[in-house]
Order: structure tokens, then C-alpha cells, then sequence
């Protein structure tokens, strides 16, 4: 075997035509395509003389990753090579020789088995995006109904939504397209019209289309970064007891409740940080719907909001007279301290409270990794410094 | 390229079952006999006798009669064969109305 080389696949894997023509005229230039993977972006290739290397795609039955002993035997019997299956979805053989016969010689035939592979594409297409779509819409659901801070990342600016937008418009613009290549390669057999297999590219439309996929690449791992970075955040700061103060623990309460531990989560949300107090409720403590229903019986747990190592005490005790909703409880003309209590937390045994902040503030107070809290009370310390200057 | 469907047999569908008709046979066998019956005029790709062979083994028209190692053989069946003879006269019917016509 001669020296060999990996090409980077310029179509997307329901591009048919394209992508044999492609595959096909890569023998002209002396490279003879050895072996395609499962991921449809990679296609290993032979250095060898220019020569004629006819390539052709067999559409896999469902669940299938290599092609059945029959339809090899037939290849085989008939002078195709099989070289791989290409994205999970087609069965590629290759030939060198002119005589061999073409795999699909019954163009009705044809057009039934991209048939199949069409209705694959669509199920595919439909499903991924109703999951999708239905998980986009619980997230927001969720935030805007709930607020829940792990899926905040959408309230984190309007450049970021847009990032989130056009990945997810970018992906599904790619589905789309896919769907159509197959769907017009499935319209031209059904006419009765033969494959377009003789096509040649434009060095510039193979680079601009290489160039589209490493974006599209590039931005889908992107976003995954940026999902999993957003709710997977692994800086979480735990602030020791007794640098809270006196905050009345529950066993105060309670004489058979544990302590629980005080947890600052960092946020890279630019305007607030979230302080979440986990309450260990002791077994015999029972949660009744009661409980529910009066967020009051809660609240006490978490009457007096601080952050000593701040050396700023951010709440007044917050009683049901002065939080009779659960909502805006205290204002300095510069923070904003909300105590949610809503259900979900309350079963979680957890009990947040979000420290917003104003703009002007937000560079302050933003949590960097496990920086010590101290460096924000000097932050504030300057800060205040300057304002009264 | 015009269309060749004869009802619902494609004129590929209609050759594999004529080949059938000579006995058993496995896919290259039947490849080979057409191409031979045919002199060159209708040769079955790979792609399209594996569609095929599916197509007719779903319908029962055909059934499997030995595996050995990846070659598979069939023979045609009792539905399979009244098929033919029913596409068959279809066609003698055809003709037969064309001549009356003079061509």
C-alpha cells in the first residue's frame, strides 16, 4: 500500500450526488479512497497514479452499520470493493474497473430505496427537532416560570441569547438542508432522470464548503462547552459556618435538625451571585403541605442574610411582615436581595437567596473560581472610598 | 430515460422472475443469466438485484433455500410463479393488441 492521506469531506451526508461525484473525482488527482467511517467528515485515501476510481453510496437499512453478507457477495460478484459505511448511513463500495456495472441499474428501484432512506431522514429530522425544540421550551419555561439559577445562562445578556440563537438556527438550517438534498435527489430519480454523478467543483466552492463545516463543527462544540460550563460549574465555594453570622441555625429551631452548610455558587452571569443554603431537615421533621403553603414556617431559617467576610450585612431580618410575598425584601438603594421559597426548593430541602446587584456593582462582586470572599469586602471598601470622594 | 414499469413489476423484476423459472439460483447466477438472455441489454447493478431479491422474499415470491457461507440461494414459489404468468400474459396481450393494430 502506498503512502495514504485523510480528506476532509467537503458535503454533508445526505448530499448523494455530490458526494459521489466528489469521492469519484478524487482518483484524478491520485488519491483512490480506501476507507470512509462512521463520522462523515473524514475520508481516508491512497496516494497512487491518477486513474478511474468509480465511488457509490448504498443506503443502510435501519440499525444497520455494515452492510449484509448478501449485498457484499453481489458487490463483490460484480467488481465493487466495499470501503466503509459512511456517517452510519450508506454502504460505500468503490471500483476500479470501467466494466464493472453500475449498483443501481433500475432507476424506479433506485428512487424506492432513497425512498426509505428519505422517510429516515424526516423521522430523524422531526424527532431531533421536536426533542429539541421541547427541551428549549421547558428550559424557558422553567427559568421564566421558576427562576431556577441553573438555567439562568439565558437571562445572562442579549449577546449570549443570540450566540444560543443562531447555533440552534444554524443547526437546524443544516437539518433542512440535508432533508432537501435527499428529498430533491429522491424527486430527479422518481422523474425517471439518472444521477448526477459526473459533477466537477471549483477548488474555491470545496474550500468554502470545508471552511462551512469546520464552523459548523467549531460551533457545535461550542455549545456544548457553553451548556455544560453554564450548568456543570465546578467553582463552587464553600464558605465555612462560622464565617456566617449568627445566622439562627435550624437546630436552633429544631433541636433534632443538623447544621447545614452554606454554599456560594460562582456566576459568570455578570449581575448577580447565588448564595444556596442547604437545609438538612431531620426524619422526624415532618414537611407537611402546610408547611407549602405558608412559606413563613421556611423563611425563618434564613431571617437574617450577610455575608460577613464582605463585612456587609446585605439584609434586615426578614419577618412575614416585612417579606409577606416572598419577594423584594430588602433594599439599599444598591442591592436587591430576593428570598425564594418556591416548591420545588422546598422539597429539594434547599433555600436560596439571589443577590442581584446593580450594574455599576456587578464588576465588584462578580465570584471569580475560589477566590477568597475578603478581595470582594476590599473591592467594596475602594469602591466606597471613590463614591464618597 | 423513459420509464420500463410493467404494472408492478419493473422490466428488472420481471427478468429476475423469468430467471427463476430455470430453478434455483443465487444472486450472481441470476445476474449472469440475464445479461446472457438478454445479450448485454439488461444488466442488473448489485444495488438493484439486492433491492430485488429483498422485495420478492418480503412478498413471497420467492424464498430461500440454502446460506452458504455469504451466497444465498432462492427458487421461485407457488404466489411468485402466477405472478409471472399473470405479468406474462399481460404483455403477450399487449403485443397481440399492437399487431392487431398493424405494427
Amino acid at each position: 500500500m502506498g503512502k495514504t492521506c485523510y480528506q476532509l469531506v467537503p458535503f454533508e451526508l445526505y448530499e448523494v450526488e455530490n458526494l459521489e461525484s466528489w469521492l469519484s473525482s478524487l482518483s484524478e488527482r491520485g488519491l483512490i479512497p480506501i476507507r470512509v467511517y462512521h463520522s462523515p467528515l473524514l475520508v481516508k485515501c491512497e496516494k497512487s497514479q491518477p486513474g478511474v476510481c468509480r465511488v457509490r453510496l448504498e443506503p443502510a437499512g435501519k440499525h444497520e452499520e455494515d452492510p449484509p453478507d448478501a449485498l457484499c457477495e453481489l458487490y463483490e460478484a460484480a467488481g465493487w470493493e466495499y470501503i466503509g459505511t459512511f456517517g452510519r448511513m450508506f454502504h460505500t463500495f468503490r471500483t476500479l474497473d470501467s466494466a464493472a456495472p453500475e449498483p443501481h441499474s433500475d432507476p424506479d428501484l433506485y428512487a424506492q430505496v432513497i425512498r426509505r432512506t428519505t422517510h429516515r431522514v424526516i423521522r430523524e429530522f422531526i424527532l431531533s427537532n421536536t426533542l429539541f425544540f421541547g427541551l428549549l421550551t421547558l428550559i424557558l419555561v422553567l427559568t421564566f416560570s421558576f427562576e431556577h439559577p441553573l438555567l439562568s445562562f439565558l437571562e445572562s445578556g442579549f449577546w449570549r441569547v443570540l450566540y444560543v440563537a443562531i447555533l440552534v438556527l444554524l443547526g437546524f438550517l443544516v437539518e433542512l438542508r440535508q432533508l432537501c438534498s435527499v428529498l430533491s435527489f429522491r424527486h430527479r430519480l422518481k422523474k425517471g432522470l439518472p444521477p448526477r454523478r459526473n459533477q466537477h467543483f471549483s477548488i474555491w466552492k470545496l474550500t468554502l464548503r470545508r471552511i462551512a463545516t469546520c464552523l459548523v463543527i467549531l460551533l457545535s462544540i461550542s455549545w456544548y462547552i457553553f451548556l455544560f460550563a453554564s450548568i456543570g460549574r465546578s467553582d463552587t465555594h464553600t464558605i465555612a459556618q462560622d464565617e456566617v453570622l449568627p445566622f439562627p441555625l435550624l437546630s436552633t429551631l429544631s433541636p433534632e435538625a443538623q447544621p447545614g452548610g452554606f454554599y456560594m455558587n460562582g456566576s459568570d452571569f455578570a449581575n448577580y451571585v447565588s448564595i444556596t443554603r442547604d437545609i438538612i431537615v431531620p426524619l422526624s421533621y415532618d414537611l407537611t403541605q402546610s408547611d407549602m403553603d405558608a412559606d413563613i414556617e421556611l423563611n425563618v431559617d434564613c431571617y437574617l442574610c450577610s455575608i460577613p467576610a464582605l463585612n456587609i450585612q446585605l439584609a434586615q431580618e426578614l419577618t412575614p411582615e416585612s417579606a409577606p410575598e416572598g419577594e423584594l425584601l430588602w433594599s439599599n438603594g444598591e442591592f436587591y436581595i430576593r428570598y425564594y421559597t418556591t416548591p420545588a426548593t422546598y422539597n429539594a430541602g434547599t433555600v436560596q437567596c439571589l443577590i442581584l446587584c446593580t450594574a455599576q456593582r456587578a464588576a465588584f462582586i462578580r465570584y471569580q473560581g475560589k477566590a477568597d470572599l475578603r478581595q470582594y469586602a476590599a473591592a467594596f471598601a475602594g469602591l466606597e472610598e471613590k463614591e464618597s470622594l | 430515460m423513459p420509464k420500463k414499469m410493467l404494472d408492478n413489476l419493473t422490466e428488472s423484476m420481471f427478468y429476475v422472475l423469468l430467471a427463476f423459472r430455470r430453478g434455483e439460483m443465487c444472486g450472481t447466477d441470476i445476474s449472469e443469466h440475464i445479461r446472457n438472455l438478454t445479450q448485454e441489454r439488461v444488466i442488473l447493478g448489485p444495488g438493484t438485484l439486492y433491492t430485488i431479491l429483498g422485495k420478492f422474499e418480503n412478498e413471497g415470491l420467492i424464498e430461500e433455500t440454502e446460506v452458504s457461507g455469504r451466497k444465498r440461494t432462492y427458487k421461485i414459489t407457488p404466489h411468485g410463479q402466477s405472478l409471472f404468468e399473470e405479468e406474462l400474459t399481460r404483455l403477450k396481450t399487449c403485443v397481440a393488441d399492437a399487431v392487431k393494430e398493424g405494427f
